[in-house]
């Protein structure tokens, strides 16, 4: 038995349901819509450096009664936060369930989950947030608001001289999605990570290479080493089919190997779409049970 | 990884669509401020080179691939509902990060029409040269001309130093004849059936555009003329900004200056957005010294193009050289060129309006404004100079030229001698720029990024702007000799542009009559021993040209022989660069130096006359033409 530490997340409703708004001001070129893009090149940029509130709505502001839609993870897409401030506390999070319950994670817990990138890759903030977690019921996930505090530095950073040069923030997409985690997580062994761009190089007849670089993109490949039928079969909760139904190929995927770990859930996490449809083999056990494979590349 | 980005100037370039193959961002120091280039480039639009010449029966051609834009969402649906077609594309290239203003224009060129495929916007471009495909004269003799039979014709364009061109005449009563659509056009000799008349039976019409006869022809007419190169002058400069940048809505009015209650707004790349009261007007004068030098009479001729125009059928652009000169009026949408008369006076300004136009609905967008001062015969008629006239008649703009890339002057083989060029008919202005170019076996064309380029067949000297060998070559070359069908030893100069027949000559002696019966009045024969691959030249028909003096074309015949004394070919190979800005950069004019290694000792060098490519690609292939040299 594998643990229970690996999290794939779809349905993101803040592209499909949610009300997002912030008080601030967004570049009009820039603006806040484009969260809702499954593009994260498509970009929300603060006009001015400072305190940004992002509200996620996803109770339809005067649904009577509250409405909430599960939600496991809460991601901030190819932000440009270097710095959370002073002790990590610079990102904040208000959350509540349908039944009016509301968590204040600590900001330690958001801040610690990203780390300073040169711009090569994209840098995502992933919260995820697992059953009971804070009291929440978070199958009803009613609201959320992300408070970037002015401590926050962004921009861009030379990760080798640590020279910052001080932009207003700006991201590429909000996700608010529900998430499936299976009992036994990423098969050992199998997991798969890789960067690849589609090559474009060309060779001379004399052997001289000529390189024109393409966008690069991370991979994440691996087999779920059992999945019973009771998390494989459901069609009205979060399950294997449910995901693989939804997604296919045409619809992203955010999949964190390890969620327990922060570190790696920043450095693993992939934001992407199924290179392939998700199979998943029968495999012969005491509990009728499979083991699903996966391929994801990163989506930019 | 370089990006590639394409901004749609769409409803004559009040629109503005920003796309790129990644999301790309300009910053808010760029000249554009902040904007977002959309990252929905789902295909990078490929592009062919040629040129051409008259020795390889060949035409020279710019052709474009389409841009295909991800629609899989529906998003872009509204870009079917705007005014595309003609309006502006340009493609830029930049990394990722950096500013726009350090962005590469790689191409300028116009939208053909934007159609919708199954998951994507398809837009057609095709390249600026496309102006060049409708008739040179878009002026046609006015329905109450007294000669009936050229009412709605053409009027006729003399350019340089024209033999024997025939000579319409408009006004069967006053015995006028027309030769010009321009004054100041001198006319050195009239001939009724080849006998000259005597200078005191003709002068020169009004408008210096022909002369007025005082005997009825025995015999068809035609003349010697001298037509004038016209000097003209923008009134928008290269960034559709009236010149002198604004000088429209500021504190600092300088040579534009506005009155009235509109507003007047320029649009990068295409023109002015302007807009007037409906029951008022905007008067926009200028009064540079470049427009209206002087207080003498003379012809004047505006041209542009109206590429939006919103109101009803009495909507229009009007035009009005001095405050009580005739107001031109311009009704249509499209290219338009008016010739006015101006009277002397003090005031030297242009004064432009606009009456009736739907404001709510935009107004009015005008691109290209452009007044010619067309009575300045101090211009030369030498070939460049009338290559660049004839195609700013045709459509393209100052924009279109760069006088650096015209003239190569680093390479110094374009000769730049005197041609002249008549017409009465609705030859375009690409053909006709094809028979000046004929003159010096050359071509013109107008390269993807907008520029035009003239160029001749020749041995290119100076350091190669690319060495081909196995190092950079990613294909094996291909070759190909060059038969130069179209070649002969002897070019035709001094044309006559209306030969008599025999029937028709009357009044002159048998043994006078050759030389207004002939193509040319002189043929020179080159010195140069052809090789043996092009004895087909020896004895063939002249090849023609519009060379006026029989130096030129004695220096003519003579280069275009001593050059296939060798044998040349066609090298085609796909080449490699270290950037997709480099590869863009190169294009039909320039050297390619070939190395033994690959190409053998029998070549060392050529002409590059053909390229294609890709936009963002860092590969071409390339056609070079080389001599064989053992």
């Amino acid at each position: 038995m594998m643990p229970k530490n690996s999290m794939f997340s779809y349905r993101n409703w803040s592209a499909t349901h949610a009300d997002i708004s912030s008080p601030q001001t967004f570049d009009p070129e820039a603006p806040l819509s484009n969260a809702r893009t499954p593009q994260t090149g498509a970009l929300c940029k603060r006009t001015a450096v400072g305190q940004t509130q992002i509200d996620i709505r996803l109770d339809g502001w005067d649904d009577d009664p509250v409405v909430g839609y599960p939600v496991g993870l809460i991601s901030l897409l190819n932000h440009n936060i270097i710095d959370a401030g002073p002790g990590d506390s610079g990102v904040q999070m208000v959350i509540t369930d349908a039944d009016g319950h509301v968590a204040n994670p600590p900001p330690t817990t958001i801040g610690a989950l990203f780390r300073e990138s040169d711009g090569q890759f994209q840098s995502h903030l992933h919260f995820p947030i697992t059953e009971g977690i804070f009291g929440l019921d978070t199958s009803r996930i009613s609201q959320i608001q992300i408070v970037i505090g002015s401590s926050v530095s962004c921009g861009r950073i030379n990760p080798f001289t640590g020279q910052v040069v001080s932009e207003p923030l700006q991201f590429g997409g909000i996700w608010t999605g529900m998430s499936w985690i299976p009992e036994n997580g990423i098969l050992h062994g199998s997991l798969v990570l890789s960067v690849v761009e589609q090559r474009r190089s060309v060779m001379s007849i004399g052997g001289q290479n000529y390189p024109l670089p393409q966008s690069r993109a991370r991979t994440l490949s691996g087999n779920i080493s059992i999945v019973f039928d009771d998390e494989a079969l459901p069609t009205d909760e979060s399950s294997l089919i449910d995901m693989a139904a939804y997604c296919s190929t045409s619809r992203p995927v955010i999949c964190l190997p390890d969620f327990t770990d922060v570190e790696r859930a920043f450095a693993q996490g992939v934001y992407g779409y199924f290179d392939d449809p998700v199979a998943w083999r029968h495999q012969p056990t005491a509990r009728t049970g499979y083991q699903p494979s996966f391929s994801i590349t990163e989506a930019l | 990884m370089t990006i590639l980005l394409a901004e749609l100037y769409l409803d004559g370039g009040r629109n503005v669509f920003r796309f790129g193959t990644t999301y790309y961002y300009s910053q808010p120091g760029d000249s554009i401020g902040v904007r977002e280039f959309a990252g929905r480039i789902a295909s990078r639009p490929t592009y062919s080179v040629r040129v051409g010449c008259v020795l390889w029966d060949q035409q020279s051609s710019v052709s474009f691939g389409a841009l295909d834009l991800a629609n899989t969402d529906n998003g872009l649906r509204h870009l079917l509902g705007h005014k595309s077609r003609d309006c502006a594309c340009v493609l830029r290239l930049v990394e990722p990060g950096d500013n726009y203003d350090n962005s590469v224009v790689v191409a300028r060129c116009i939208i053909d029409k934007i159609e919708q495929q199954e998951s994507s916007i398809r837009v057609l471009l095709l390249g600026q040269d496309s102006r060049l495909d409708k008739p040179l004269q878009p002026v046609m003799f006015p329905g109450t001309l007294p000669n009936p039979q050229l009412r709605g014709t053409p009027l006729p364009i003399t350019l340089g130093s024209c033999i024997q061109v025939a000579c319409p005449q408009i006004n069967p009563v006053t015995l006028e004849y027309q030769i010009a659509d321009v004054g100041e056009t001198n006319v050195a000799a009239v001939y009724s059936g080849g006998s000259p008349y005597d200078p005191a039976q003709w002068t020169s019409n009004a408008q210096g555009t022909g002369f007025v006869s005082t005997i009825t022809p025995a015999a068809r007419v035609t003349a010697d003329v001298v037509g004038p190169m016209g000097r003209y002058d923008d009134l928008l400069d290269s960034e559709g900004v009236f010149t002198a940048d604004g000088a429209w809505d500021g504190p600092d009015l300088d040579r534009w200056n506005v009155t009235g209650a509109g507003s007047v707004t320029r649009i990068i790349y295409a023109g002015a957005h302007l807009q007037w009261p409906a029951s008022g007007q905007v008067t926009i004068w200028y009064d540079d010294t470049n427009v209206l030098p002087d207080t003498n009479a003379g012809w004047y001729m505006v041209s542009g193009r109206v590429a939006d125009k919103q109101g009803g059928a009495n909507a229009h652009l009007g035009i009005r050289f001095r405050d009580t000169g005739t107001l031109v009026r311009i009704h249509d949408e499209g290219e338009f060129c008016r010739l006015v008369y101006v009277e002397a006076g003090g005031d030297r300004s242009i004064r432009i309006g606009g009456s009736d136009l739907d404001l709510g609905a935009g107004g009015i967008v005008v691109e290209s404004l452009r007044v010619y001062q067309v009575d300045d015969i101090s211009i030369d008629n030498y070939l460049v100079n009338l290559v660049w006239n004839i195609a700013l008649r045709g459509g393209l703009t100052d924009d279109n030229f760069d006088s650096a890339l015209i003239v190569r002057g680093d390479q110094g083989w374009i000769r730049d001698i005197p041609v002249s060029y008549h017409q009465q008919d609705n030859t375009t202005a690409r053909q006709a720029i094809a028979q000046v170019m004929q003159s010096v076996a050359g071509w013109a064309y107008v390269g993807p990024d907008g520029y035009m380029r003239l160029g001749t067949v020749d041995e290119p000297a100076g350091d190669p702007d690319i060495v081909l060998s196995s190092l950079n070559l990613t294909s094996h070359p291909v070759f190909e000799p060059d038969t130069a069908p179209g070649l002969s030893d002897t070019l035709g100069a001094q044309k006559v542009w209306s030969p008599y027949t025999e029937d028709e000559l009357a009044g002159i002696t048998h043994i006078d009559r050759p030389p207004f019966m002939a193509d040319y009045r002189y043929t020179a024969t080159g010195s140069g021993v052809l090789a043996r691959m092009y004895q087909h030249a020896v004895g063939a028909d002249p090849i023609g040209t519009l060379i006026t003096t029989q130096v030129d074309a004695d220096f003519e015949a003579d280069r275009i022989t001593t050059m296939h004394e060798s044998e040349w070919g066609f090298w085609m190979q796909s080449v490699a660069f270290n950037t997709p800005q480099e590869a863009a950069a190169l294009l039909p004019g320039g050297k390619a130096g070939l190395d033994p290694d690959t190409f053998g000792a029998d070549f060392e060098s050529g002409q590059i006359i053909g390229v294609d490519g890709e936009f963002g690609n860092n590969t071409l292939t390339l056609i070079v033409r080389a001599k064989r040299i053992q």
